[in-house]
């Protein structure tokens, strides 16, 4: 049964690599969301108080 | 002007530039020159199966080598500027893809002829009576070595690392070629006749033709900005 | 794509999947010369052929928008052709896997694995060369890569062919060479898979777009920031 050994490799490889993959698309999304979140927080921020504060909130961000 | 004097003219320009300093040319002989001597290291003349082995060092030593000069074609023309230069002028962007091609096919060519000689003494091969065929495959490997070569010099110019990525695109591509023309010139050497390499040169032809064809029909989509 | 549309999709994929492991492990016979290793084969067509279709879908795209100069195609092309290498990762992993204990060596030089190898290369090279090339030119120098690329394909096929000949043929023009429940859950699997390669292609083409938008927002804020 040394085989079976075989095709668990096989399959486990096959999908350790899918999940890798589909899990590095959703973080990477995720990252980006959320960084698009803060830029809007520090653009509405700003527009209240006007703009120069922008520099100050997206450099501390940085 | 027509398109084979507009040709003409582009490679005129580029072997009157070389045959100045012959740098690229010089560089090309003697890398194929070393390519050989190398490997007669790893395959010392003694082995049973030197036949076998005889013209894959021929072509590794062409490919290497042409490698190297086609790279240079587009290389020198980025660095220069001069590529802009040549887009100015009223040429169609498939005509100056021709022009280039057909300049590294010479000097391809030129340094292949270099080798072949060298080849005959340190191998002791007497190539005389299979001139012909030899002449023929080397002609049609060459060619589909340099449209391939040719578009990809001009796309990897623009990249970093641009030799690495010139050889990255262009052996994947070219194994069809690399293949046909040993397995060709392997035959040859053993005195076969044309007849029996007769697959293989239907593949070098197709290779050729489909690839000039699909080269000089996207070429002016990579140069222009 | 609407909400919901999406949903229904996901879970179509997830339950097809689901059912196809179950068939592989648990309906599909046991082969007779090979034993239970003969399960990869599964995987390993079904991952081929997906990754054939994903370099095909290369090829389409980078030729309309070759045409167009449409971004959508080039997200297209980029997105399948790293989808493509995965499975064609994939195949080339479970086929030495399963080679071994068959064949008892882990590789051979037979054309369709030495196909496949190349088929690999062309595509991570057209991978490599998106990240060296720089932001205007990527798009269409990959685009002509992923035509070369393609077109090279069966030619190298043939070359490879006449140089050599070991691969189990399978599908002959005659008929199938395996038995019907094994089809069925080839079939199964291939429809699976199929539905997968979807579902990651979708994802990576809206991480693209997402990626877009975070481009343009980061070049916004800059701009006002340097007013």
């Amino acid at each position: 049964m040394n085989n079976a050994w075989y095709l668990f490799s096989a399959s486990t490889i096959a999908w350790i690599i899918i999940f890798l993959y589909s899990y590095g698309i959703s973080k990477k999304q995720k990252s980006l969301e959320n960084q698009m979140a803060e830029m809007k927080e520090a653009l509405r921020k700003c527009h209240i108080s006007g703009s120069s504060c922008i520099r100050v909130i997206w450099q501390k961000k940085q | 002007m027509n398109f084979l004097n507009k040709v003409r003219t582009i490679v005129w320009k580029d072997f009157t530039h070389e045959l100045r300093s012959r740098e690229m040319l010089i560089s090309m002989c003697v890398f194929s020159f070393l390519v050989i001597i190398i490997f007669n290291f790893a395959f010392p003349p003694g082995v049973e199966d030197v036949d076998w082995i005889i013209p894959g060092i021929l072509w590794v030593a062409f490919i290497f080598s042409g490698l190297l000069g086609i790279g240079r074609s587009f290389g020198v023309e980025k660095d220069k500027g001069s590529l802009q230069g040549l887009l100015l002028c009223p040429v169609e962007r498939g005509t100056i893809y021709v022009g280039k091609m057909v300049g590294n096919f010479i000097f391809m060519s030129m340094m292949e002829a270099f080798t072949l000689v060298i080849f005959t003494i340190l191998f002791n091969v007497n190539l005389f009576p299979i001139l012909i065929p030899l002449v023929l495959i080397i002609v049609l490997g060459t060619v589909g070595f340099t449209v391939v070569g040719t578009i990809f010099s001009a796309i990897s110019a623009n990249t970093r690392a641009r030799d690495v990525m010139l050889s990255m695109l262009v052996f994947p591509i070219a194994v069809p070629l690399i293949i046909a023309s040993i397995k060709a010139t392997g035959k040859i050497l053993d005195g076969k006749s044309l007849s029996e390499i007769y697959s293989w040169l239907k593949i070098l032809v197709a290779f050729d033709v489909t690839f000039l064809l699909v080269s000089y029909l996207t070429f002016h989509f990579v140069v222009e900005e | 794509m609407r909400r919901w549309v999406r949903i229904v999709f996901e879970v179509t994929t997830l339950t097809t999947m689901v059912g196809a492991l179950y068939a592989i492990f648990l309906y599909a016979p046991i082969e007779k010369t090979m034993g239970i290793i003969q399960k990869i084969f599964y995987f390993h067509v079904s991952s081929a052929f997906l990754s054939f279709v994903a370099f095909f879908i290369v090829f389409v795209a980078s030729i309309l928008f070759l045409y167009r100069r449409d971004r959508k195609w080039d997200i297209l092309a980029q997105s399948s052709a790293e989808i493509g290498v995965i499975f064609c990762t994939l195949v080339l992993i479970t086929g030495p896997i399963w080679a071994k204990p068959i064949w008892n060596v882990w590789w051979t030089w037979d054309p369709r694995l030495t196909t496949t190898l190349i088929l690999w290369f062309i595509y991570v090279s057209y991978l490599m060369l998106r990240k060296m090339a720089g932001e205007g030119q990527r798009a269409t120098f990959t685009a002509v890569f992923g035509i070369i690329g393609f077109i090279n394909v069966p030619i190298t096929f043939f070359a490879i062919r006449i140089w050599r000949t070991i691969h189990p043929i399978v599908i002959r023009s005659s008929g199938i060479n395996i038995t019907s429940p094994m089809l069925n859950t080839l079939i199964i699997t291939l429809v699976a898979f199929t539905l997968l390669f979807f579902h990651l292609l979708m994802a990576r083409m809206r991480l693209e777009r997402i990626r877009e938008g975070y481009e343009e927002m980061k070049a916004l804020l800059e701009e006002q920031e340097n007013r």
